[in-house]
C-alpha cells in the first residue's frame, strides 16, 4: 500500500530527496546519502560533460560464469547469476541486507556484480596453503559499498569448493538485549545466551550437515554428575542432544570449535569463517551481573568461542571478516578503517591481517548497474532512462551501490 | 563682535605676566586652556593703557575683586573711596583689529614647532610627567562616560589623567642606544662561538630565570622575585631510551613533548639563592634516578610503553607463532614493523594498502593469477 502511494508520489525528477528521504527514516543514512550528494557536488567529478560519462567499451552487464572460481578480472563489473541450490543457503536472512533479499525477489534471481575485492580474496584463498595457519581477509569500507555482498560472493566460491562454512551473522545479535541469559554452568565469570545459541547452532547444521559426520571428539565432557560423553563420541550426536538439553548448547557449540580448530588440517577439512562486523566481539553487552554493571562481550560463552577461531593458532582454515561502523556503538561511529572501529584490543587480536576495501561503483561498474537496472525494468521511467535521467541518477546516489538502487527505484 | 568680546586682564597663578582671555559667548576652542601659553606676548605688542603709558601689570586689580566685589553699599563707597573703580583698559582702542586676532591665536607650542629630525632624547632626557607642550603627537586618555561630557577632555593638553599615569618617554630606542654606547667601554666581547642561538643552547643547555622587580612601594622586596625556573632540553641530557621515558614520566607535567623542554620551577624557599640551589637538586636527582635501572623495570610490557613498540607487541608474538624461523631483522619484517608503527599514529586507506603488500610479503603469499 505504501509503495503504491509512494509511487504516485513520483511526479518528477525533484521529488528524488523526498523519495529517498521516505525509503529511509532513519536520519542517519539520510545524512551519509546528503553527505555522498554533497562530495560529488565539490568534488572534480562533478565537472563532466555528457560525452565523458558515455562508457569505454560496450555495456555488458550480464556474465555466463556463474562459478566464482572461475571469474577473473574482465567479469568485474557484469552480473552473475548464483545458482538456486546455493542462493538458498548463503544469499539468504542473515547473510544479506533484507532490502536486497527483498530486491532479489522482485528481480526474480539472484545476480549480483563480481567486484574486484571479492576476485582477490577468492584468488587468496585459491593459492593458500591449508597446512599453514589460518589466514584473515578483513574486508571495510563505507556504507552500502557491499561488505556483506562481498562476503556471500566468497561464501559462494567456498561452498562449491566444499568449505565448511561458519557463520557469525551478526555478533551483536547474541548479547545486544538477549531472550534470556544464564551464568554459564561450565565456567565462572561467563555468561550465555540460549535462544541466540540455539538459532545459531540450528543454521550451522543446516548449513554443514555433510561435514559435521566426519567430526568426532577428541576429550570426554562431563555434563552432568551422571551424564557424560566419552571420548570418540560424533559431533552429531552432542549436537542431538543439546537440542534436547537447551542449557548445554553454549558449551557444545565451544566443544564444536574447538574440535574444528584440533581436526580441520588433519582431515582435510576446509574451513570458513565468516563474521559480518567483526568489531562488535569487542564491546560491552546489556547482559547485567549487578545494578549498573553489565558484562563485556568477552566474558560472554558464545563471543568466547567464537574469537577462538580468529587466533591464528589453527590450520586448514580461512577467516573472512568485515569492519562495520553500524556494529560499532554509537559514539563509535566516525570513520570505517579497521583500527578506528576494532580499537586497539580488537587489532591486536586480528593482526596481522589483509585489508580489503569496499568502494564506490566505478564509472564502468555504474553504467553496468544501470543496464541492468533497466533489463530488469527495475529504471523504467522514460526520463530516468535519457543520458540525463542517467547522469542525474549518478548524482544522486553519489555511485554508492545502495544509492544507485534506490535512486533508480524512484524513476 | 566687540560686544561679545571682554578682554580683561589678570594675574595668572603661573606667572605675574599678564594674560589676555576672551570671555563671552564665541570662545576660540584653544582657549578654553587654564595654562599659559607663553611668556610675553603683551610685552612684544607694546601694549599701552588709556593714558598711554606702558602697561603695568603691577597696578592691575586681583581677579576676586573683579568677579566678586564687595557687598552693601558702606562698602561700596568705602572701596570706591579708597581704590578708584576699575578702570576698563579698552584695548580695542589702541589694538587694530588684526592685533587682536593675532593676540586670540595661539603662539606654538614646543612640540609644534619641533621638526621631525629633533633629537628626542634632548627633549625628554630623564623621567618625568608627561607634558603636552613638549609631547609631538595627539594621546588621548579617559573614558568618555556621560553623553553629554565635552569630548576633547579626554585630548591631551586637556586630561590630567596622562600625567598620572607613568610614561616611559625616557626609555625610547634612541635613549637606549646612548645608553648602550655609554656602557660600552665597560663591556668585554660576545664570544664568536656563540654566534647562534642553537650554539648557545648547545653550550648552555640549563636556562636559569628569574625576575626583578622595580617598585615605588614602601618596601622594596617583592615576593615573587624568590621563584626561580630552570629550563633545560632533555635532548641535551645524556640519556638512553629508558632513561628519558623514565625522566619523562617521573616529570609529568613538567616536560613539554612538543619542545622536548623540562621546565622546574622552584618557589618554596624565601630566598631566590635557595630556590636556585634547590631547583638545581631537583634536575641532578631527577638525572640520577633516571639511570639507576630498577628490578622491576625488565619486565615492561606492551601497555606500560607510551609509543607503540613492535618488540613488546602482541603482534610480534603472534607473528612468531605463524613464522617461527623468521628472524626480526629481516627486510619484510622490518616493513611490517614501520607500516604497523604508523598505523598506530594515524589511520589512512592509503596505509592499509601498505599493510596489506607487508602483509602479504611477510606470511609468504602468493596469488593464483599474478593479473589482480
Amino acid at each position: 500500500m505504501a509503495a503504491s502511494m509512494l509511487k504516485n508520489m513520483i511526479v518528477g525528477q525533484n521529488n528524488i530527496f523526498r523519495v529517498i528521504g521516505y525509503s529511509f527514516p532513519h536520519k542517519k543514512v539520510c545524512l551519509n546519502h546528503y553527505r555522498c550528494c554533497t562530495s560529488i557536488v565539490h568534488g572534480n567529478d562533478n565537472v563532466r560533460t555528457e560525452q565523458d560519462v558515455k562508457p569505454r567499451r560496450p555495456r555488458v552487464c550480464r556474465t555466463t560464469v556463474s562459478s566464482p572460481a572461475h571469474q577473473t578480472k574482465d567479469q568485474i563489473g557484469q552480473f552473475y547469476t548464483v545458482p538456486e541450490p546455493i542462493a538458498k543457503k548463503v544469499f539468504t536472512r542473515g547473510w544479506l541486507n533484507p532490502k536486497l533479499l527483498q530486491l532479489f525477489d522482485t528481480f526474480n534471481e539472484t545476480s549480483i556484480m563480481v567486484r574486484k575485492p571479492a576476485l582477490e580474496i577468492i584468488d587468496l584463498m585459491k593459492s593458500a596453503n591449508y597446512k599453514d595457519p589460518v589466514i584473515k581477509y578483513v574486508i571495510y569500507g563505507p556504507q552500502g559499498t557491499g561488505k556483506s555482498t562481498t562476503l556471500a560472493h566468497v561464501a559462494h566460491y567456498a561452498l562449491e569448493e566444499d568449505f565448511m562454512i561458519i557463520h557469525v551473522p551478526w555478533p551483536k545479535h547474541i548479547y545486544q538485549f538477549p531472550a534470556t541469559y544464564q551464568e554459564s554452568t561450565y565456567k565462572e565469570d561467563r555468561h550465555d545466551t540460549l535462544v541466540e545459541s540455539l538459532k545459531w547452532m540450528n543454521s550451522f547444521r543446516k548449513l554443514n550437515q555433510h561435514h559435521l559426520e566426519k567430526l568426532k571428539t577428541t576429550k570426554k565432557c562431563v555434563w552432568t554428575k551422571k551424564d557424560s560423553s566419552l571420548e570418540g563420541t560424533p559431533i552429531t550426536d552432542l549436537i542431538e542432544m543439546g537440542l534436547d538439553r537447551e542449557k548445554h548448547i553454549p558449551d557444545i557449540v565451544g566443544m564444536i570449535i574447538r574440535e574444528v580448530k584440533k581436526q580441520a588440517a588433519d582431515l582435510g577439512l576446509k574451513v570458513l569463517v565468516v563474521v559480518d562486523g567483526v568489531n562488535s566481539l569487542f564491546q560491552e553487552t546489556t547482559v547485567k551481573v549487578a545494578p549498573g554493571e553489565f558484562r563485556p562481550s568477552s566474558q560472554i560463552g558464545l563471543v568466547q568461542h567464537f574469537m577462538k577461531l580468529l587466533q591464528n593458532d589453527w590450520a586448514g582454515g580461512a577467516v573472512l571478516l568485515t569492519v562495520d561502523r553500524n556494529a560499532s556503538k554509537d559514539d563509535k561511529r566516525e570513520s570505517d578503517l579497521p583500527k578506528y572501529l576494532l580499537g586497539k584490543e580488537g587489532f591486536a587480536v586480528l593482526d596481522p591481517f589483509i585489508p580489503f576495501q569496499t568502494e564506490l561503483y566505478s564509472e564502468e561498474e555504474f553504467h553496468s548497474c544501470i543496464e541492468y537496472f533497466k533489463e530488469r525494468r527495475w529504471l523504467q521511467g522514460e526520463k530516468g532512462q535519457t543520458q540525463r535521467g542517467i547522469q542525474q541518477i549518478r548524482f544522486l546516489s553519489g555511485r554508492n551501490p545502495y544509492f544507485v538502487e534506490r535512486a533508480c527505484s524512484a524513476w | 563682535m566687540a560686544c561679545n568680546m571682554r578682554v580683561c586682564q589678570f594675574n595668572n597663578i603661573f606667572s605675574s605676566t599678564p594674560t589676555l582671555k576672551r570671555v563671552g559667548t564665541c570662545v576660540p576652542r584653544r582657549s578654553v586652556r587654564t595654562v599659559p601659553r607663553k611668556i610675553g606676548i603683551a610685552h612684544k605688542l607694546q601694549l599701552k593703557d588709556e593714558r598711554g603709558d606702558q602697561f603695568k601689570p603691577e597696578k592691575k586689580p586681583l581677579l576676586r575683586d573683579i568677579l566678586a566685589p564687595p557687598v552693601g553699599p558702606g562698602i561700596i563707597e568705602e572701596t570706591r573711596k579708597s581704590k578708584p573703580p576699575l578702570e576698563k583698559v579698552d584695548i580695542a582702542k589702541t589694538l587694530t583689529r588684526a592685533d587682536v586676532i593675532g593676540l586670540m591665536q595661539e603662539s606654538p607650542t614646543s612640540a609644534e614647532r619641533m621638526s621631525n629630525d629633533k633629537d628626542w632624547t634632548k627633549v625628554w632626557p630623564t623621567a618625568a610627567t608627561f607634558n603636552w607642550t613638549k609631547f609631538p603627537v595627539s594621546v588621548t586618555q579617559g573614558v568618555k562616560v556621560m553623553k553629554r561630557d565635552n569630548p576633547r577632555m579626554f585630548e591631551k593638553d586637556v586630561s590630567l589623567e596622562l600625567m598620572k599615569i607613568p610614561n616611559f618617554l625616557h626609555l625610547t630606542d634612541a635613549h637606549l642606544d646612548k645608553h648602550c654606547n655609554a656602557l660600552q667601554k665597560y663591556l668585554s666581547k660576545w664570544p664568536s662561538e656563540l654566534s647562534s642561538s642553537l650554539a648557545i643552547a648547545q653550550h648552555f643547555p640549563v636556562e636559569i630565570i628569574t625576575e626583578d622587580y622595580v617598585r615605588s612601594s614602601p618596601s622594596i622586596r617583592e615576593p615573587k622575585s624568590r621563584i626561580v625556573t630552570l629550563k633545560v632540553r632533555v635532548g641535551s641530557l645524556q640519556l638512553n631510551a629508558r632513561a628519558r621515558d623514565k625522566l619523562i614520566r617521573l616529570a609529568k607535567d613538567r616536560y613539554n613533548a612538543k619542545t622536548d623542554l623540562l621546565t622546574i620551577v622552584g618557589d618554596r624557599c624565601p630566598r631566590r639563592k635557595q630556590n636556585e640551589d634547590y631547583v638545581k637538586y631537583l634536575l641532578t636527582a631527577l638525572y640520577m634516578e633516571c639511570r639507576k635501572v630498577q628490578e622491576w623495570e625488565e619486565d615492561v610490557k606492551e601497555e606500560d610503553v607510551t609509543k607503540y613498540r613492535w618488540d613488546l607487541s602482541s603482534s610480534r608474538k603472534q607473528l612468531k607463532k605463524i613464522k617461527p624461523d623468521l628472524q626480526d631483522t629481516a627486510e619484510e619484517i622490518q616493513q611490517y614493523k614501520e607500516v604497523l608503527a604508523e598505523l598506530h599514529e594515524t589511520e589512512s586507506q592509503e596505509l592499509y594498502d601498505k599493510y596489506r603488500e607487508s602483509v602479504i610479503k611477510v606470511l609468504g603469499i602468493k596469488a593464483a593469477s599474478s593479473g589482480s
